[in-house]
């Protein structure tokens, strides 16, 4: 029983190098907060998993109430993270500064818990920098957010030596969510074709979003190729080209 | 219709296949499938023009591939791949011939940076060397992520099709990372257009309590799918619609569509 326990709880404590996290806020864009129906999060996490599993990941996360503090916390640790919800530059007590992080869902239109970076950071001391992670939401793609480094990627663009096996996607300002839709399902499908994260971003910023209500910004290595460490090349059939 | 379209696009490929150079390329300025009486300009002639002769070394192309755009517009493809098989240019073209994208991957993420005014004269210039019409008017230009977007928004009858246009996208240098052209079908505007008073008023009945409903309403050609969970990825006719802007109660902005004759709504979109 107790070796059960303890099997149990090393599990759950492992950094999980092979798992993704999708997590989509729901209800704070649902009919009864908005006042008009909207899918945007469910298409944008179901691309985003659909994508992320191609790649090989295990994805696991939620979109909609099961998106709460709790399970953001405990899959904070994830080797690729995808979440689209309200982000903004909060206030951290902690280091009296704005340093950005995001909304959980929780079921609320307003007022739902916030993630913050050093609260992604502590969850992830111990564990390699994360390969891709994507944040769907307003003013994480800026300098004064603190999200990239709590998933251990520097604020830089590396291409050709030294570049880090990771990569970082979020937006500068306000992010609308019918330019995220068009932008991410061309980056993911990028990535699907075999570019690597950088070639990619830089397909999507050829699709017809507008520039007036999005702003992506990337850090991290443009080369990498962000799929499951141990995972089969997916086949593509054909249309990888790496 | 249907049919004819798609017997025309196995014809397009079985010719542009055929045309395909298998090893290394050597530019050539003929057209691809002229004989099919449809001019698809071969990636070669393209890339000749883009790339460098040092870049132009090993690279090779692909087979021709059918495919369906974001719009959800039939294209065919043509890749050059590199060493290891990595992608090196894209290129896409409607099946009348028009081009429709160029792609390159890997350009240099450093650079200088550019002024306005000197990533316009090489947007240009781009599309001057690549033979493509020149458009009119003065384009938006954009810097996002160490690139330069410079966009010429299509109108229609003075009102705007959000996302239709010409994009090309720049490194800090000027060297082209890709060109973008989109034109998408247009539904027959409704006989009578209601006033923008009345759309304000429809749109007030839609929205929640505590959200202002803000500035005057515009018109505009839009996609009436993204918002409502219809599919993408189709050839869908875009409506003329006006558009309200606001903001929730927690500040969140957001714009409601309304059909521009009957007001019913037809999307939605919003910011997180």
């Amino acid at each position: 029983m107790v070796g059960a326990v303890l099997l149990a709880a090393a599990i759950t404590l492992a950094p999980p190098a092979e798992s993704a996290t999708v997590f989509a806020n729901r209800t704070a864009f649902a009919e009864p907060c908005t006042g008009t129906t909207n899918t945007f999060p469910d298409q944008l996490a179901r691309q985003a998993r659909s994508a992320l599993a191609a790649l090989g990941w295990e994805v696991g996360g939620a979109v909609g109430p099961g998106f709460t503090r709790r399970a953001a916390v405990s899959s904070a640790a994830s080797a690729a993270f995808y979440v689209h919800s309200h982000g903004d530059l909060y206030w951290d007590a902690k280091s009296d500064a704005r340093v950005g992080g995001f909304r959980a869902d929780a079921g609320l239109c307003l007022g739902a818990p916030i993630m913050l970076p050093s609260e992604i950071a502590a969850m992830r001391r111990g564990v390699p920098p994360a390969s891709l992670v994507y944040i769907s939401s307003c003013h994480n793609g800026e300098r004064a957010s603190r999200l990239p480094g709590a998933f251990g990627i520097a604020q830089r663009k590396v291409q050709g030596a030294n570049e880090p096996d990771s990569f970082y996607v979020s937006y500068a300002g306000t992010a609308w969510q019918g330019a995220a839709l068009r932008f991410e399902r061309a980056f993911w499908r990028a990535l699907l074709d075999g570019l690597t994260a950088g070639a990619a971003f830089d397909r999507a910023l050829l699709v017809t979003y507008d520039p007036d209500h999005l702003s992506p910004e990337w850090w991290g290595g443009y080369g990498h190729l962000p799929h499951a460490p141990s995972a089969q090349l997916p086949d593509l059939g054909g249309r990888r080209y790496v | 219709m249907c049919k004819a379209r798609w017997s025309l696009a196995i014809l397009v490929s079985l010719v542009a296949a055929c045309g395909a150079p298998s090893t290394a390329i050597a530019p050539s300025r003929a057209p691809l499938a002229h004989g099919a009486g449809v001019n698809i300009r071969s990636i070669t002639t393209i890339a000749a023009g883009i790339l460098s002769p040092l870049e132009l070394q090993g690279l090779v192309a692909r087979p021709f591939t059918l495919v369906r755009s974001e719009s959800g517009e039939q294209r065919v493809r043509q890749v050059l791949v590199g060493v290891g098989g990595v992608e090196a240019v894209r290129v896409e073209s409607a099946l009348d011939g028009s081009l429709r994208l160029i792609a390159k991957s890997g350009v240099a993420v450093d650079g200088a940076g550019l002024s306005e005014s000197a990533a316009i004269a090489r947007a240009l210039r781009q599309l001057m060397r690549l033979g493509l019409q020149i458009p009119g008017g003065g384009p938006e230009v954009r810097s996002t992520a160490g690139r330069t977007l410079v966009i010429w928004d299509r109108e229609v009858r003075g009102v705007l099709v959000p996302g239709d246009g010409i994009r090309v996208v720049l490194n800090g240098d000027g060297e082209l990372v890709g060109l973008a052209i989109e034109e998408s079908p247009l539904a027959a505007a409704p006989a009578r257009l209601a006033r923008s008073d009345a759309a304000l008023r429809a749109a007030a009945t839609l929205t929640p309590s505590g959200a202002l409903l803000g500035g005057k309403p515009e018109l505009a050609w839009v996609l009436a799918t993204e918002g409502s969970g219809e599919p993408v990825g189709q050839r869908v006719p875009r409506r003329l619609a006006w558009c309200v802007s606001g903001a929730l109660r927690d500040g969140a902005v957001f714009e409601l569509q309304l059909d521009a004759g009957s007001l019913a709504l037809l999307g939605w979109d919003g910011a997180p």
